[in-house]
């Protein structure tokens, strides 16, 4: 008797025990089943860009003024027409007797040519009495800057070439020049990049003392002449 | 009603029965402290957005629950099988629920300074979403986020996840939500500006270039919804309208792709909006890339 007792009990045991396991079991995955996600991962219907999207910040057109210090003189002995004096870039266009201190674009985005001055050499430069214009520039997201003054550097005028940013930040252009035609209202300016065996040579022309800038197409004629006038 | 009586022990003296009585009252007392205080877990705590940190010490007060209730001494044979029963169903159950529902990882992770602390809870074997938790007391925490995917992918139990601190005091959670999927991030402030009083867009504030404090070849520009960032030299470009999520009022998260890296701004504690919406001269902010790789969050600082 008392083993059929210890044997009921202990299948009866067994059966609860499956009994509970399975609806304990059941319960969890009833949850687990029904729950609803509240923070899902969403993908965004976004179109698959085939290439970076194009800058466009760096891209302003409009010139725009910057104060000027004026004439000044410096303790420095010439030898060409810039010189860096205290990490700042002045040129001269009366052989050293004045110098004229190129102030820093501080317009967002724009080059300022205090980054620029280990690039800088007589090609940048346009000077002539009544006008000094500095081409620089064109280094990473920074287009090529164009800044001048017409007024022995009390006003400097800076605008910049779109969409002529490298966008590299390590080398920008190898050499630029710049210069200027019929009493300074032509404007050429041609941008030399190095590419390994190869080099890339932009040219853009302004009709309008250097307020604006075109790109030249290597088709027109006008590009060759502008590349003869600059040796190239 | 089922009435619990409580007698003495067989081989226990008569003399004990008084103390065994005291013993088993104190025990009552204390199941009924604990069914009130599971009740309050239960549909209190957790309505208001409470839990317990530790789901096994509700599991732990169940089993001492049952055990009392088993140990209660009823004089009616039949109710002797019941309770031996009804014990048995509580005990399996409590312990299927504990296998499953208490199976948690649980990540603390603390400020430098130790002043703050999130804690991060991932249900194992249950869909329930990794919630993100702010200690209140020694037992509990408020739930203030869940991580985003945490349903399907357990990106703890994985090993995919890291958290990072910005500034002492902006918790930074970078995470997997598959295996091959994107890297999300999530942020939990602790910080408490008293210069502002409500909600401005991160993006514009940001308006100017930012350079690497360490390596001012790396630089940020934030220009009319445009965006260039310069990282080891090379350059991408983001567009605000395309390509940013604002995460709080401190931080502004910008989605790249296979070809852009995905990084966070966040604004550091030194960062104060102007009247113009735009960080004040002196601010600083730091740069999180989204990665589950080992590296450092850049400062930048106005230029």
């Amino acid at each position: 008797m008392n083993v059929l007792k210890i044997i009921s009990t202990c299948l009866m045991t067994v059966v609860i025990i499956l009994v509970t396991f399975k609806v304990s079991q059941n319960i969890v995955e009833d949850r687990n089943a029904h729950y609803v996600q509240k923070n899902p991962v969403v993908k965004a219907k976004k179109e698959k860009r085939v290439k970076q999207q194009e800058p466009t910040n760096n891209d302003n057109m409009i010139s725009h003024g910057i104060t000027g210090a004026g004439k000044t003189a410096l303790p420095v002995k010439y030898r060409q027409n810039f010189t860096v004096y205290e990490n700042k870039l002045y040129v001269t266009n009366d052989q050293g007797k004045t110098w004229l201190q190129v102030p820093d674009d501080d317009a967002l985005g724009g080059a300022r040519i205090s980054d620029y001055l280990d690039a800088i050499s007589e090609s940048n430069l346009y000077l002539s009495v009544n006008k000094i214009s500095v081409v620089y520039g064109g280094r990473g997201s920074e287009n090529i800057s164009v800044i001048s003054t017409e007024n022995q550097g009390k006003l400097w005028s800076v605008g910049s070439i779109p969409k002529s940013a490298t966008r590299d930040l390590q080398n920008g252009y190898d050499q630029l020049f710049i210069d200027f035609l019929d009493n300074g209202k032509t404007g050429y300016v041609v941008a030399v990049r190095n590419k390994g065996t190869s080099r890339e040579i932009l040219a853009y022309r302004s009709v309008d003392s250097g307020v604006t800038w075109d790109e030249v197409d290597m088709d027109d004629s006008l590009y060759h002449k502008m590349l003869a006038r600059f040796g190239l | 009603m089922i009435l619990y009586t409580i007698k003495c022990w067989p081989d226990l003296d008569c003399r004990d029965v008084a103390m065994k009585r005291k013993a088993n009252v104190v025990l009552c007392i204390a199941a009924i402290g604990l069914l009130v205080f599971q009740g309050f877990v239960l549909f209190i705590a957790k309505p208001k957005g409470y839990e317990l940190i530790h789901d096994g010490v509700f599991y732990v007060i169940n089993y001492v629950i049952i055990v009392i209730f088993i140990f209660l001494r009823v004089k009616s044979p039949y109710l002797k099988w019941i309770q031996r029963m009804m014990g048995l169903i509580f005990f399996v159950s409590n312990t299927v629920f504990f296998y499953y529902i208490g199976d948690i990882n649980l990540v603390v992770s603390k400020s430098k300074d130790r002043q703050h602390e999130i804690i991060l809870k991932e249900y194992k074997k249950m869909k329930y979403e990794t919630a993100i938790l702010q200690r209140r007391g020694l037992l509990f925490g408020k739930k203030t986020a869940t991580l985003k995917g945490s349903s399907a992918y357990k990106t703890i139990e994985k090993n995919t996840y890291n958290v990072n601190w910005v500034g002492g005091d902006i918790a930074v959670v970078t995470y997997k939500t598959s295996d091959h999927g994107p890297l999300q991030q999530i942020f939990k402030s602790f910080r408490v500006y008293d210069d502002h009083t409500g909600f401005f867009y991160v993006g514009v504030s940001l308006t100017g270039k930012w350079v690497e404090q360490d390596n001012p070849q790396n630089y940020f520009i934030y220009d009319r919804g445009e965006m260039v960032y310069a990282k080891d030299g090379r350059l991408y470009y983001y567009s605000d309208r395309e390509d940013t999520e604002q995460l709080g009022i401190y931080a502004v998260k910008i989605n790249g792709d296979d070809k852009r890296p995905s990084f966070t701004v966040v604004l550091n504690s030194d960062s104060h909006i102007g009247s113009d919406d735009l960080i004040k001269d002196g601010g600083t902010i730091t740069i999180c890339p989204v990665t589950l790789e080992k590296s450092d969050y850049k400062v930048y600082s106005k230029n």
